[in-house]
């Protein structure tokens, strides 16, 4: 009996230290459980591609940024006659959120930020269809790969350059359009001096003219003989000036357009440089910081990182015998 | 329960085991950081390519960057390798201030590391102005901030002998170099060896021993072309030829000035030209140091 009650109090003892820690061991596992979604009903869904490059299994699977599920599964679905083969990927995707995957939704693989993991993202189509089902296939198709993008860079920077290229090589070729615009204002401005003097000659001569016309009239009456003579004289004088002077002014004039022109002129082709610069180089500047990021996020990536040492301070080191 | 399930109840225990063991991210340096170092490295390879003044100023640059965060070693650091560069470019006085910033600071704690290679590049300065005992303190400074396993041991040794050499003490810098010597060949440190064999080499000659600083100097000489550093070159050179004309080899002696000359000229150090010239002409010849 004392046996028996000795054996019962040991075995008491032995269950209060020992069902605490079994407690304490399955709330633990329980709740690594819970956090590894193991008791999350999930859904298989399937999509179909050429080629599963880039595709591994635990890439995450997401729809509007949130993570869903992953790709559970990769198979070689082996073609007939007649049909290529292809592969066939299982998506497990979290029930709770299978209501978002409508039936024409597309999914795409792609990468976090330029050169992040891969993962699958999925669009979903027409709020009016209906979710996909159990087992059921949506279209798949591929992101753009590094080199996919820096081709498209290339392709957007190739015509930046050549506009710059293009506005430089004007700017120095001698039969460029600006060249000749300033080659045609200095001829213009060349001539106007020999235009002015030509002007002012014939307008001393007037004046000369004039002044012998009032002296000959001062005269007229003594020298009545001559003043047919002298007023015929003035008369060809100005009748000369006449002639002469339209024609000064119409060059002038002339001038004085072809100046308005080309000055306009110069002004169209400053302005439309002036537009193009700008454009040109805030082109230019996105271009460098947009393949500052590509090299910057390459850099930090595996396996890259690992190969590039971290940055550190350099010192020349010292000489003994410096 | 699927397959999954199961793995994945079964991985528990060892998942719980590992769980905060993951390799954590390394934290990426702030932006000003970066900044400095990629100024400082820069300034390195311009130095290294013998650009002195664009070293200098890119330097100067680093070591605003770095004194904007008060970041001490990388104060100190750039003010270590201006000090390096004023030296090369010839502005002695500017040399000794990069430094003396360092060791007269009280208001910054610089990492005993830096401060025992200031004091040491310190020593190295006054060495070369002639002020043996300033730079005994100094070098006494850099050995008081790097106790024990000191890296830069085998440097301050040589320094020690070269000490030891100008106050005419031959062999105290033989004790200082031989140590220096094994300091450095255990390090691999290849300048410096050169450096203590030059010493070995030079302090047999004070003490009229020419035979034994021939083979001192040509190893040297051979660490020297391997490393190709012309100012070395030169020395090891001179040391020889001066070994040759003390044992009498005169047409080798000759021949080896006649190399250093060559060498001298090829690199531009006029004030090499000149004493090699003078040596040539049967002047009294200067230190191997």
């Amino acid at each position: 009996m004392t046996e028996k009650l000795a054996l019962l109090r040991s075995l008491r003892s032995v269950v209060v230290f020992v069902l605490p820690a079994l407690a304490g061991l399955v709330v633990i596992g329980a709740v690594i459980a819970w956090k590894q979604e193991l008791f999350v009903s999930r859904t298989p869904i399937y999509i179909m591609t050429d080629s599963a490059l880039g595709i591994t299994k635990g890439i995450p699977v997401k729809v509007f940024g949130l993570t869903v599920g992953s790709v559970d599964d990769i198979e070689i679905v082996p073609g007939g006659p007649g049909v290529k083969g292809q592969v066939r990927i299982r998506l497990s995707i979290n029930s709770e959120y299978l209501q978002h995957i409508t039936r024409d939704s597309k999914a795409k693989l792609m990468r976090e930020a330029v050169v992040g993991q891969s993962l699958i993202e999925i669009t979903p189509g027409e709020q009016r269809a209906r979710p996909v089902g159990r087992n059921e296939q949506i279209a798949f198709e591929r992101g753009k790969t590094l080199g996919e993008l820096s081709e498209e860079l290339n392709k957007s920077l190739a015509p930046v350059l050549a506009q710059a290229k293009e506005a430089l090589h004007d700017l120095s070729r001698s039969d460029g359009r600006v060249q000749k615009t300033l080659d045609r204002v200095t001829t213009l401005l060349e001539e106007l001096p020999e235009s002015n003097r030509k002007l002012q000659r014939v307008l001393g001569a007037a004046e000369r003219t004039l002044n012998r016309a009032d002296t000959a009239l001062g005269n007229a009456d003594r020298v009545i003989a001559k003043a047919d003579g002298t007023v015929g004289e003035v008369n060809r004088l100005v009748t000369e000036v006449a002639a002469v002077a339209p024609s000064i002014l119409k060059n002038v004039d002339a001038a004085a357009v072809a100046i308005a022109r080309t000055a306009e002129s110069a002004q169209r082709v400053t302005d439309e440089t002036a537009k193009r610069v700008p454009v040109m180089l805030d082109g230019g500047n996105t271009l460098i910081r947009d393949a500052n990021q590509v090299m910057t996020g390459a850099k930090g990536s595996w396996p890259l990182n690992g190969m590039i040492a971290p940055p550190a301070l350099t010192t020349l080191g010292i000489d003994s015998n410096e | 329960m699927n397959a999954r399930r199961l793995l994945a109840c079964a991985a528990l225990a060892a998942a719980a085991g590992c769980a905060g063991q993951g390799g954590a991210p390394q934290a990426a340096l702030p932006a000003k950081r970066l900044q400095a170092i990629e100024v400082n490295n820069r300034a390195t390879q311009l130095a290294q390519r013998g650009d002195y003044a664009a070293a200098a100023g890119e330097y100067r640059r680093a070591l605003e960057i770095e004194r904007s965060t008060e970041n001490e070693d990388g104060i100190a650091a750039n003010l270590i390798n201006l000090s390096i560069v004023y030296q090369r470019m010839g502005d002695r006085n500017a040399a000794r201030a990069a430094v003396a910033e360092i060791l007269n600071d009280t208001a910054l704690r610089f990492p005993p590391g830096r401060v025992a290679e200031a004091a040491l590049r310190s020593a190295i300065l006054l060495a070369d102005e002639r002020q043996p005992e300033a730079a005994a303190k100094a070098l006494e400074r850099a050995r008081a901030a790097c106790p024990g396993a000191c890296a830069l041991r085998g440097k301050m040794d040589n320094v020690a002998a070269q000490l030891a050499l100008l106050q005419g003490q031959p062999e105290a810098a033989r004790t200082a170099a031989s140590r220096a010597l094994g300091e450095n060949r255990s390090r691999n440190d290849r300048e410096e060896t050169a450096n203590s064999l030059r010493l070995l080499g030079a302090v047999a000659l004070e003490s009229g021993k020419p035979a034994e600083a021939a083979p001192l100097a040509a190893e040297a000489l051979d660490i020297d072309k391997q490393l190709a550093v012309p100012a070395k070159i030169f020395r090891d050179l001179v040391l020889l030829g001066r070994a040759a004309k003390a044992s009498g080899r005169t047409d080798e002696a000759s021949q080896y000035l006649g190399r250093a000359l060559a060498v001298a000229r090829a690199a531009g150090d006029r004030n090499a030209v000149a004493e090699v010239q003078s040596l040539m002409a049967g002047a009294p010849a200067s230190s191997g140091r």
